[in-house]
């Protein structure tokens, strides 16, 4: 068995066990990083103890992942089965150096309610998983773009907590912003 | 007795018309509803002897009525009645652009956004579909536009995911994500007004956390509406932020203030609050000249200026010579000047640049943190020692526009001075050739060092006979921008050979000196060759060619040729598929057609398939492909559609020659 195709298995935190390519879960940073004394047979040295199994590759290499849920993870690990092929740039501090158009695939992808979007953000954050990141908060950040203060709560169901004199404080302090 | 009867109705029409005007709606209805009766009649009449040229018009007519009648209603705020008469149109006329437009306003005063961006779509659709033609300037084809620009803003505004969520749970991100993130989300959803001007007001949380994210108000802008009131509240806010956070957050400024009001203006920023940037952007006519000033009255602007990294500023020349300016900005890193016009246009001051800076600036100071100088200028001026290398040993960056080189020769060590840096730009700077490079290499300097290199606009003249002792070297140039610029082929192919390792990005607009098409040219010299263009860039990633000279069809076809022999090399030496992809091919401004170019990338692959049998679907790929102003329409998907590109611009494309970098 060669290292591109070991098997990486991710248990949720409800107990889900996902096997997938060691390919595709290196599309997270964090597996990627995790993973990289792992399958170099000869390099004994620098490897950790939860790593220094005996027979390493006839077993899948398990790895808890106790802060996602299942049908979150399934979502990423789709996302990630998608671009498996797909280099995406970054530079030293890892951000992403090009931005990528967001095709149809993602679009149709992060059309999910708000609660898996938030649990996508979060894994994606979690994962180290930039373009996947970026593309979610943007899904986000599209909701609120452009829309009045009464929309915004309206999309994301918050009710209005302020008083009439505190609004008219806010907006006071902040009334040099306002075009005349 | 039919022509007495139309223009009864467009009397009727005229009548309603000017009591709408009047805010006479319930007479205006009466009106458009007497039209309507007049126009079935008619049509009754024709339907019975199979008159169709008269149908069609009582048609339009009523189409009209309608609409005017539902505009009655909308504003007597009977909406029901406006929505009857809007859907009315849509049904007599379903491709009449005006039944949409009118349904689309009820359904928006009604609250129905979504419908009614579902109702422009509709439109779109129906009229795409029978194939009308909507081109050209006919009242129609402006109904079309609008509608269609109409469409784009709602589906702006309208996010058809937020619907469908809005029947599930909807959750507040300031609640559930944390605040790294949020920043994120909002650093995309908006500019600085934005957040302040809407975020803010969500609710507590919200403006909690904003207030809390000091990087949203990094980058401030005050502009236009600059009155005093209103740069002190913006002050009064930046000391509030200011305070919340230690050390002071600000980033950068940037103040547009009309004149007149500069001084108090830059005396508040400046002296009230202990407020610094790291970047500020002044655009007063003489606010350097001010700035400076404060700086040497007032304790607060001088700790400011102290921490100012990059300073952009636009002054006329008197007043950013009448003050040794320098000395105050140890910490400066980008210098941006922008010189503008003087008003008095006193001769005596356009004296060299460099002579009167040369005079002003303390000869022993220098400027050891300084890595990029930007020097833009209205006005003709002359280049002169006040950028010695001794004064600014570290400058790296170095972009000049619009200034004059004759007397170049008269600076001390201009044939070395291009040897230093890695970005250099020079745009429409007079008595300025490409040789300039050979003789700094005459001279023993080398350009190795240069990565980014824009020469735009050279002049044609020649300033004496090219005398070639030693090669130009380029070999770590990545970034080559001719735009405008006299140079033979031979040269290019000599810049490119010597940095084929490391050339990625290649601008060669308007070039003077050859021509794309073979043709025009005799002399092998002057013959372009894109193959031999693409065996000398291996790594081309973006290519942009504007205003070609005889950039045609014809050469798009030995540009597709070129690249298919490519493609098709590389696969049989290879034995696995490959396609020759882009980020960046930009065709603008040139003679070619649509035609032409679904003609070249379809080759392409016809070619590649036929040789290597082993192509991929797309063999010639570009992520973004500009075509503007070769009369490509803005709603044409071809390409993308065909995966030739993942983007395709055709509209508002700025001409190479007009950029600033």
């Amino acid at each position: 068995m060669t290292q591109s195709d070991m098997k990486v298995v991710l248990i949720s935190s409800d107990d889900e066990r996902f096997v997938v390519d060691r390919k595709v879960a290196e599309k997270s940073l964090m597996i990627k990083n995790m993973l990289k004394h792992v399958g170099n047979n000869n390099n004994d040295d620098d490897s950790d103890e939860e790593e220094d199994d005996d027979d390493q590759n006839s077993e899948p290499y398990e790895i808890p992942i106790s802060s996602v849920r299942g049908s979150v993870m399934k979502h990423v690990l789709d996302w990630c089965e998608h671009y498996k092929n797909v280099d995406f740039p970054t530079n030293d501090d890892g951000d992403l150096i090009a931005e990528h158009p967001v095709s149809d695939w993602d679009k149709e992808f992060l059309t999910v309610d708000q609660e898996m979007l938030y649990g996508i953000i979060l894994a994606a954050n979690y994962f180290n998983i930039k373009p996947l990141l970026d593309r979610a908060c943007q899904q986000v950040a599209n909701m609120i773009k452009g829309k009045s203060p009464e929309e915004i709560r309206k999309t994301f169901n918050i009710s209005n907590d302020f008083t009439a004199e505190e609004e008219a404080a806010i907006r006071r302090e902040n009334e040099w912003a306002e075009d005349r | 007795m039919e022509h007495d009867q139309y223009k009864q109705i467009d009397q009727l029409i005229t009548e309603g018309c000017r009591d709408f005007a009047r805010q006479r709606y319930d007479l205006a209805i009466h009106h458009f509803t007497r039209g309507m009766n007049s126009c079935k009649y008619i049509e009754q009449n024709a339907a019975s002897t199979g008159n169709e040229t008269l149908s069609k018009i009582i048609l339009n007519k009523l189409v009209a009525l309608y609409d005017y009648r539902a505009a009655c209603y909308e504003k007597q705020k009977d909406l029901k009645k406006a929505y009857l008469d809007a859907t009315k149109i849509v049904k007599i006329a379903p491709t009449n652009c005006r039944g949409y437009l009118r349904l689309c306003k009820v359904r928006l005063a009604r609250g129905e956004n979504r419908k009614a961006l579902e109702t422009l779509e509709r439109g779109v659709r129906v009229i795409k579909r029978e194939g009308l033609d909507v081109t050209g300037t006919s009242p129609q084809a402006k109904l079309f536009k609008r509608m269609v620009e109409e469409r784009d803003a709602l589906s702006a505004k309208i996010i058809v995911p937020i619907d469908r969520i809005t029947e599930k749970r909807c959750l507040d991100p300031a609640q559930h994500l944390p605040f790294e993130i949020l920043e994120k989300i909002l650093r995309k959803a908006g500019n600085t007004k934005f957040i302040l001007r809407k975020c803010m007001y969500v609710s507590k949380r919200w403006t909690r956390a904003i207030q809390a994210m000091p990087s949203l108000f990094q980058d401030l802008e005050l502009l236009r509406h600059g009155s005093s009131s209103s740069i002190e509240a913006c002050l009064s806010f930046l000391n509030q932020v200011g305070d919340r956070h230690s050390p002071k957050v600000f980033q950068s400024l940037k103040v547009v203030v009309p004149q007149g009001k500069n001084e108090e203006s830059l005396r508040a920023l400046l002296t009230r609050y202990p407020i610094s940037f790291l970047r500020l952007h002044i655009n007063l006519p003489d606010s350097l000249y001010l700035f400076f000033l404060m700086v040497l009255n007032s304790e607060n602007a001088r700790s400011f200026a102290q921490t100012l990294t990059d300073l952009t500023v636009q002054a006329s020349l008197p007043k950013l010579c009448s003050i040794s300016w320098m000395s105050f900005l140890p910490n400066l890193r980008t210098l941006d000047l922008r010189v503008v016009q003087d008003e008095t246009k006193d001769k005596t001051v356009l004296k060299r640049f460099g002579e009167v800076l040369d005079e002003t600036v303390d000869p022993s100071f220098s400027c050891p943190q300084l890595e990029e100088i930007i020097i833009t200028s209205g006005i003709s001026l002359r280049f002169g020692g006040f950028l010695s290398r001794e004064r600014f040993p570290n400058v790296l960056t170095l972009k000049l526009r619009h200034l004059n080189f004759n007397s170049l020769s008269e600076f001390p060590d201009w044939h070395s001075f291009f040897g230093y840096y890695e970005t250099i730009c020079l745009q429409n700077c007079d008595g300025l050739s490409f040789d300039l490079f050979e003789e700094t290499a005459n001279n023993g300097a080398s350009s190795s060092r240069l990565k980014w290199l824009t020469f735009s606009n050279g002049t044609t003249h020649l300033r004496q006979p090219f005398k070639q002792t030693q090669l130009l070297v380029f070999n770590k140039l990545e970034y080559l921008n001719l735009t405008k610029t006299q140079i033979s082929l031979k040269k290019i192919y000599q810049i490119l050979s010597t940095a084929r390792d490391t050339l990625t990005e290649i601008n060669l607009s308007d070039i003077k000196g050859f021509s794309f098409t073979r043709l025009l040219f005799a002399s092998p010299d002057s013959e372009f060759s894109w193959k031999l263009f693409l065996q000398n860039t291996p790594n081309l990633k973006r290519l942009t060619v504007q205003e070609g000279a005889g950039l045609n069809d014809h050469s798009l076809k030995e540009l597709g040729d070129a690249v298919a022999d490519f493609v098709s090399a590389k696969i049989l030496s290879t034995g696995s598929s490959y396609s020759f992809r882009l980020e960046l091919l930009d065709l603008s401004y040139n003679d070619i057609t649509r035609r032409g170019l679904i003609g070249m990338f379809q080759n392409v692959d016809y070619i590649v398939k036929r040789r290597t049998e082993l192509a991929e679907p797309v063999s010639f790929f570009a992520e973004t492909l500009v075509l503007g102003g070769i009369g490509m329409r803005p709603e044409d998907e071809f390409f993308m559609k065909s995966g030739f590109c993942s983007r395709c611009i055709v509209h508002r494309v700025t001409r190479s020659s007009q950029k600033y970098e």
